[in-house]
């Protein structure tokens, strides 16, 4: 039967040197022992190199003992390479391990743990604390062994040498390990509250950074740096002493150090004088002595490392060491499936001796039954999903689900059978489809897959249609640029699209789409693309890098532009700076300027330059290469409909059909086939599938415009057999960091996908709408009502009132206690809470 | 340095100009409101198109510069006209505190363009600076009483006071 292994935080550090590592640590005690012997061999070859070669003058035995002491010094240092090399490996990958089952673990942990822990602390401990983790696992058998062998063997051929010399120089080892370790346990117990102090610390900086609202709301300026000094103080005191009794080490492990050749040269020096010690053993001892204190050093630092970890290991094991609330896996029979039966018997959640959030309660909601859980603001609504969900454990009462309890079902049973969606679900960094199918991939790799069959295509579309993400979806598609490998049948269906766009939709939406016409100044679009008015070729002319382009620059100087839009860039960066140059750092800001973040330093020194001059035109004149170019690129990337700071200059906007003529001739004759102007016959890859179709741009200023827009494409898609194309591309739009390119909405309709993909038996649903508009609203209602009445059990906690007719049922909370329940009807009719919530009393 | 750009053709500084004239940020120090304008939009809405419905949780607030809007409310299968929003009218300045549920739907009676001001970051952060959301919170206030002031005397001499409907609104 394996041995059973103890929790994460309960293992010793000694565990994690063997688990897993055992062969990799028997072939470095296979390589250690070689390493000693060849470490000894140039020792004694130096012995025999000066008394049996050179005072005997015998150049045959020099070159032999040279090549001798050459190969051993080579083979020991490339043992010492693999040695160091295997000590790495072990190390990382003992860190990976430890790392792995603790972020495990703490992925367990109950959520009070995570409300008083700031997810920094989490990050630090996990990433740094850990660190030396590496060295010491690596090192733990290999460094001792390695040492003390070598120790012992230099000391051993030290008495072969010499006993009496010998005895004297190694005297001073034992009288030194009686000091270090003393100084060391200090050193220990300092480490430790300057652990602690450390933490403290970093939290008085935490809380206040967090709360700097009520400190200065407080003015309380003088009352938290007292708290800080206090701290970081002790904090100083405690490192101050730290680092005395660290250097306290040093200086003795020098002094001891140094007694040994001082006895050496003492006590050597006089017997080689009496003629009793050859010069050549007195050099031999010297070197071995010598070499006698690298594995003396060696053994010191890595007690010291040792007894670091020691501090770190405990004290980060401690902290974790708490136990999950709730088996993560069912122990001992399968996983349960729910039919959704709820029955809650007077259920209680209390924090403190005396605050009672849940008190009492008492509910039956049947299988496939829908119930609505409405209440005053703090009445316990939240709460009751949460135990209901496993978010927390309930301290009175019971809930059993198919008349299993709550409290003792492990966690894959609620993930199997509950589908949860909170006010503000999280959305993770990734794509749409990733987070869609989070919950169904979480499942299946709990089951144990290892390449879980995920929800297809049909599914996610079904689901995605249900909850009124798809049209978002298809937005996000249609956003989205195609890359010059994509099918060329889709480029096709998307041209013929475009035809159709134009003949039967072109007049109806010409006040939401800037069309591309030739002798028409674009104003949704920048500079560049107004003058060039198509799109690169090949991939030589990238569009951001164009204001570098000799030849373009040629163009601009011989059509009279140049001065123009340097003037304008000129204009931007002025305007730009001097509006954010106090301002706090907000992206949103920078997208009403062409300017990107990024740059604001180097434009913020040319605009000083520039402010430094009588008048703009001088400061431009007097511009070096560098910051013209810089200038220009920003005039070219002025689109006048988003960056609203400067104008459009006038030669531009009136002369643009022959400007764009111009140019296409500068191509023809300068750069042939270097661009491809914008015909309605081909694709332009440089811009988006909307604008593609649309052949032109969206009027983002006219209330609307887009949806308008693609609901004439998305006919348009579906006869050209291309819809579900899109839609994959708009799956695969990666969202960024917590979903922050969604709206509140998207995010609350991705979490009730996820959980709708999942086809749980019973929901849970706390304020899972509240972003959502009414008619998204009523969609959800629909599918509700439709697809899931009578087929699962629903208990959600309401906010909209108006939505509660659609409810089997519905249950009033006030306190934390059940004050009635019944249909929509009935409630109504009796005049008592439910009323007075949906007239608005309090 | 001045900038030949500095002209009031340049819509950045009709924004501004806009604001300057508006009683919740005119008592901005002009620093801060240079910045907030550049983060102000102008939306164009075509006859019978809704600035906002119903139900929706904004957080923005809007000055009408052209066209007219109008005001309604539906409960079951009634809806009810309010009002009529004309030029230079702000509306909406609660959700500029908060995120605020829409009680009526606003649409536009004839093509109209509204400046969509956004919260302030100033009050999403009022720790950043605490003087301009003072100031900010003041001039809200202000509204707000203001609104109750004019309701009484319309209750006083107007027989059928129909501004007990639309605080949100102000």
């Amino acid at each position: 039967m394996p041995q059973q292994i103890p929790p994460v935080t309960k293992r010793s550090m000694y565990f994690w040197v063997l688990h897993k590592n055992r062969p990799l640590q028997v072939l470095m005690v296979t390589i250690i022992v070689a390493t000693v012997f060849m470490r000894l061999v140039p020792i004694e070859m130096q012995k025999r190199i000066v008394s049996d070669a050179i005072q005997l003058k015998k150049l045959d035995a020099l070159i032999y003992y040279c090549m001798i002491y050459i190969t051993a010094v080579f083979t020991a240092g490339s043992l010492k390479y693999i040695l160091n090399i295997l000590q790495a490996r072990i190390g990382e990958k003992t860190l990976f391990r430890i790392r792995n089952d603790l972020y495990n673990h703490i992925l367990t942990l109950p959520m009070p743990f995570f409300r008083r822990t700031s997810p920094g602390l989490v990050v630090s401990t996990i990433m740094q604390e850990l660190l030396p983790m590496a060295t010491f696992t690596g090192m733990a058998i290999s460094a001792p062994l390695v040492n003390i062998l070598t120790f012992f063997a230099f000391a051993g051929y030290m008495f072969y040498l010499d006993p009496l010399l010998a005895g004297l120089s190694v005297a001073i080892y034992p009288i030194e390990m009686l000091i270090i370790p003393v100084l060391q346990r200090k050193y220990n117990t300092l480490n430790r509250k300057r652990t602690v102090s450390l933490r403290d610390t970093s939290s008085i900086v935490t809380e206040s950074v967090t709360g700097i609202h009520e400190i200065q709301g407080n003015c309380a300026y003088s009352l938290e740096e007292n708290k800080f000094r206090k701290e970081s103080h002790w904090l100083y005191d405690v490192t101050q002493r730290l680092q005395i009794v660290k250097f306290g080490i040093k200086f003795t492990n020098n002094l001891f150090q140094s007694l040994g050749p001082f006895i050496l040269f003492l006590v050597g020096g006089y017997l080689a004088i009496q003629g009793k010690f050859q010069l050549g053993a007195l050099v031999a001892f010297l070197s071995a002595y010598e070499k006698l204190y690298d594995p003396w050093k060696e053994l010191m630092e890595f007690y010291q490392l040792y007894q670091d970890c020691v501090v770190r290991y405990k004290q980060v094991m401690d902290y974790f060491d708490l136990l999950a609330e709730f088996p993560s896996v069912p122990e001992g029979r399968s996983v349960l499936k729910l039919k959704g039966d709820i029955l809650i018997q007077d259920l209680s959640f209390s924090i403190g001796p005396n605050i009672k959030l849940l008190d009492g309660i008492n509910l039956h909601i049947n299988q496939g039954e829908h119930l609505a859980l409405v209440g005053f603001s703090g009445s316990g609504k939240s709460t009751l999903a949460s135990a209901m969900g496993q978010m927390l454990r309930y301290t009175g009462g019971s809930i059993q689900l198919d008349g299993h309890e709550v409290d003792e079902m492990s966690k894959q049973d609620i993930a199997e059978n509950v589908g949860i969606v909170a006010q503000h679900p999280f959305i993770f960094d990734g794509t749409i489809r990733e987070n869609l199918v989070y919950s169904s991939e979480a499942l299946l790799r709990q089951r144990g897959m290892e390449e879980p069959e995920l929800p297809d295509l049909d599914r996610v579309i079904e689901i995605i249609q249900q909850v009124g993400l798809f049209v978002d979806v298809l937005g996000f598609g249609l956003r989205a640029t195609l890359s010059k490998d994509s099918s060329p049948e889709l480029v096709e269906s998307l041209i013929r699209a475009r035809d159709q766009f134009q003949q039967f939709h072109g007049a109806q939406l010409q006040n939401d789409i800037e069309f591309f016409e030739s002798d028409k100044y674009l104003q949704y679009a920048s500079i560049t693309e107004n003058i060039i008015f198509g799109a690169p070729q090949g991939d030589n002319i990238v569009l951001t890098s164009l204001h570098e382009q000799k030849m373009f620059i040629s163009f601009l100087t011989e059509n009279d532009l140049y001065e123009d839009l340097l003037h304008l860039g000129g204009t931007l960066a002025v305007r730009t700076v001097d509006l954010l140059r106090t301002a706090p750092e907000e992206t949103e800001l920078f997208q009403r300027s062409p300017m990107v973040s990024t740059d604001f330093e180097d434009y913020t020194r040319i605009v000083d330059q520039l402010n430094r001059a009588t008048n703009l035109e001088s400061g431009l004149h007097g511009l070096n290469a560098k910051s013209k170019s810089a200038l220009l690129n920003l005039s070219l990337n002025f689109i006048p409909s988003q960056h609203l700071i400067a104008s459009t200059p006038e030669k531009l906007l009136t002369s643009i059909g022959s400007i764009r003529e111009s140019f296409r001739k500068f191509v023809e004759a300068n750069m042939p086939e270097a661009f491809s102007p914008y015909c309605r016959e081909s694709y332009i890859y440089t811009l988006s599938i909307m604008d593609n179709i649309v052949y032109g741009h969206i009027k983002h200023d006219n209330a609307g415009a887009e949806e308008r827009v693609q609901q004439h494409i998305n006919q348009l898609l579906i006869i050209e057999g291309v819809l579900e194309t899109i839609l994959e591309i708009g799956l695969e739009h990666n969202v960024g960091n917590m979903g922050e390119d969604l709206s509140g909405g998207q995010r609350q309709k991705i979490a009730l996908a996820r959980a709708l993909l999942k086809k749980p038996p019973i929901y849970i649903f706390d304020e899972a709408t509240s972003a959502l508009d009414n008619a998204s609203q009523t969609r959800i209602q629909n599918v509700m009502e439709k697809m899931l009445k009578g087929k699962a059990t629903i208990l959600s906690v309401v906010h909209r009132l108006d939505t509660l007719p659609g409810y089997d049922r519905v249950a009033v909370l006030r306190s934390g206690k059940l004050v009635e329940h019944g249909t929509y009807k009935e409630l109504m009719e009796k005049k008592g809470a439910l009323y007075e919530l949906v007239h608005g009393g309090s | 340095m001045e900038t030949n750009q500095n002209c009031p053709s340049c819509e950045y500084d009709q924004n501004l100009d806009l604001l300057l004239k508006i009683d919740v940020f005119s008592k901005i120090p002009l620093e801060r409101l240079r910045t907030y304008a550049l983060l102000v939009k102008r939306m164009k809405y075509q006859k019978d198109g809704y600035v906002f419905h119903q139900g929706d949780i904004d957080n923005k607030a809007y000055l009408l510069t052209q066209g007219q809007l109008s005001i309604t409310h539906s409960y079951g299968d009634h809806i009810n006209t309010h009002g009529t929003i004309h030029p230079g009218k702000m509306f909406g300045t609660v959700a500029l505190i908060s995120d605020t549920e829409r009680l009526f739907s606003v649409k536009a009676t004839e093509p109209s363009v509204c400046l969509i001001l956004p919260r302030p970051k100033v009050l999403a952060e009022l720790e950043k600076d605490p003087e301009s959301a003072k100031i900010l919170m003041r001039a809200i206030t202000a509204r707000i009483t203001q609104w109750e002031k004019s309701c009484l005397v319309e209750a006083a001499t107007v027989e059928s006071c129909p501004c007990r409907f639309g605080v949100s609104l102000i």
